[in-house]
C-alpha cells in the first residue's frame, strides 16, 4: 500500500497539468496586475492611502512588509512583478528564477495592500509558490522530484481549502437557510452592477444557487480524489470558477476557484 | 527503486508537515497559534471567509470636513464622492476598512447612561485606519487640507429573505477629529 503511494506520487512528475499550469496561473496574476493599473497610486507608493500598524517583526514579515517600512521603492516591485511573471511563463529550466521572483515581488504587493486582492490573490499566490521549481520534460531526477512535489501540494491545497469551507460552511445558518448568496448579492461592492440591481428579485433562484455551493463544496472534498468522480468534479469547479468570474467585481475570486480545478485536470485520464 | 522510494517518502514528510499545519491555521481548533505562526505572512489560510455568515447590512464610511473660513459641509461618502464607482479597488478598499469597523462597532460599541460610548473604537487601529484613508484621498484629488474632520458609518440593513423589500437606514457618527 505504501509503496503503491510513493509509486503513484513519482508518477506526478510528468502530469500534463505541470505543462499548462504555470503559464495559467502566472496569467492570471498578470491580469489581475492590470486590472490594479489605473489606481495603483491609492495603494503603493508615497502618496497610498492605507494606514499601517501592529505589524510583525521578524526577517521573513519585514522582508515581505517591505513596502510598507519603504514605499518609495514601490515602482521596482510594482513594474517588476509582471516582467518577472512573464519571464516565468517559459517551460525552461532556469525559469524557477523569474517564478521566485515574481511570486515574491507579488507577496509584497499583496502584503501592502491586502484589500485591494482578497482572498482570491493569496490562493493564486500559494499556487505560484507550488509552481516555482515546476519543469516539465525534465530529465533531471531532482526536478522530477520537485514536479511530483508541487502536482501533489496543490492536489492537497484544494482539498483543504474545498474542506476547511465545507465545514464553516456547516457551521453558518445562512448557508444552510440557503440565504448566503441573497446577503452576498446585496453587497454592491462584491458582486457586478446587474446582480445587485437583481439582489432584492428572484429569491429563489438566490437560494436554490446557495444550496447547489452547499452541497457541491461539501461532495467535492471527496469526489475529487476518486478517479470516477474526479472529472465531473473537475467540470463543477470551471463552471463555478467561470460563473464567480462574470459575476464578481474582484476577478481575483473566480480567478482563484478556476485554479482549484487545474492540478487535477490531466487529459491522459480522459483520453488514454 | 530505493531512491524513488526515499525520495517519495521524504516528500510525504515535507507535505505532511506543512498541510499539518497550514489546517491548524485554517481551522477553528485548539492549537490553531501554531499553524498561524507558521502560515504568517507566506502561507496564509483565509478560507474561513468563504464559509462564514455575510454581513446582515451593507455600510459604508461617510465623512464631512471644517475649515477656517467655511462652516461643516455636507455629509460625502468617503470613496464615491472622488468618481470612484463601486466596482473600483478603492471602494474594495474602503470595504475592507469598514469591515474592520463594522467588527469594532459589534464588539466594542456600548452605551451608558444613555449616552453611546464610541471611545474605545475611536482609540482603536481601526478608526485610524479610516481617517487616514479619508484624509489622503482627500489629498491624492488636490483637496484643500481641513481643520477639522468627522466621520459616520452609514448602514442599510439588508432585509430578511422572507421580508418585504424596505430600506432602513442607520448612522453611527463619531466624534470630530482635529481642531475643537
Amino acid at each position: 500500500m505504501i509503496k503503491r503511494l510513493f509509486l503513484y506520487f513519482d508518477g506526478f512528475s510528468a502530469h500534463r497539468a505541470l505543462r499548462f499550469m504555470p503559464r495559467i496561473v502566472q496569467g492570471f496574476l498578470i491580469v489581475l496586475w492590470i486590472t490594479t493599473i489605473p489606481e495603483h497610486s491609492l495603494f503603493w507608493g508615497n502618496e497610498n492611502v492605507l494606514f499601517r500598524f501592529g505589524l510583525p517583526d521578524s526577517l521573513i514579515d519585514n522582508a515581505v512588509l517591505r513596502l510598507y517600512y519603504q514605499p518609495e521603492i514601490y515602482a521596482w516591485i510594482y513594474f517588476s512583478h509582471p516582467l518577472l511573471l512573464l519571464a516565468g511563463l517559459r517551460n525552461a529550466s532556469i525559469s524557477w528564477l523569474p517564478r521566485l521572483l515574481g511570486w515574491f515581488t507579488g507577496m509584497m504587493l499583496y502584503q501592502a495592500a491586502p484589500g485591494v486582492f482578497g482572498w482570491g490573490a493569496v490562493l493564486l499566490l500559494q499556487f505560484a509558490f507550488f509552481l516555482i521549481p515546476v519543469h516539465y520534460e525534465t530529465d533531471s531526477s531532482i526536478r522530477k522530484w520537485f514536479n511530483s512535489l508541487s502536482i501533489a501540494a496543490m492536489r492537497i491545497q484544494t482539498i483543504l481549502v474545498v474542506s476547511v469551507v465545507a465545514v464553516f460552511m456547516w457551521g453558518s445558518s445562512q448557508w444552510q437557510k440557503g440565504e448566503s448568496i441573497y446577503y452576498l448579492v446585496h453587497q454592491p461592492s462584491e458582486v457586478r452592477t446587474f446582480l445587485y440591481e437583481a439582489s432584492s428579485g428572484l429569491k429563489w433562484l438566490w437560494k436554490f444557487i446557495s444550496y447547489v455551493i452547499l452541497l457541491s463544496t461539501t461532495c467535492l472534498g471527496v469526489c475529487l480524489i476518486f478517479r470516477p468522480t474526479r472529472y465531473m468534479s473537475t467540470v463543477v469547479i470551471l463552471v463555478l470558477g467561470s460563473i464567480a468570474v462574470l459575476s464578481f467585481n474582484n476577478l481575483a475570486h473566480g480567478f482563484a476557484v478556476i485554479t482549484l480545478a487545474l492540478p487535477w485536470i490531466d487529459a491522459r485520464e480522459k483520453y488514454d | 527503486m530505493k531512491k524513488t522510494l526515499l525520495a517519495a517518502f521524504i516528500g510525504g514528510i515535507i507535505l505532511t508537515i506543512h498541510f499539518t499545519l497550514c489546517a491548524l491555521s485554517a481551522l477553528p481548533v485548539e492549537h490553531s497559534a501554531i499553524g498561524d505562526r507558521y502560515t504568517q505572512p507566506i502561507f496564509q489560510q483565509p478560507w474561513e471567509k468563504l464559509g462564514s455568515d455575510l454581513p446582515g447590512n451593507t455600510m459604508n464610511l461617510e465623512f464631512r470636513r471644517k475649515t477656517k473660513t467655511s462652516n461643516w459641509s455636507e455629509w460625502h461618502d468617503a470613496t464615491s464622492t472622488y468618481s470612484y464607482e463601486s466596482s473600483s479597488q478603492a471602494e474594495r478598499v474602503e470595504q475592507s476598512i469598514v469591515d474592520e469597523l463594522r467588527w469594532q462597532l459589534t464588539h466594542n460599541l456600548y452605551s451608558e447612561n444613555g449616552k453611546t460610548e464610541l471611545q474605545s473604537i475611536t482609540e482603536s487601529s481601526t478608526y485610524s485606519k479610516a481617517l487616514y484613508y479619508v484624509i489622503r484621498l482627500g489629498q491624492q484629488n488636490d483637496e484643500s487640507p481641513a481643520d477639522s474632520i468627522q466621520l459616520r458609518a452609514a448602514i442599510e440593513f439588508i432585509p430578511e429573505m422572507s421580508a418585504a423589500a424596505t430600506r432602513q437606514l442607520s448612522y453611527i457618527t463619531f466624534p470630530p477629529y482635529g481642531a475643537p
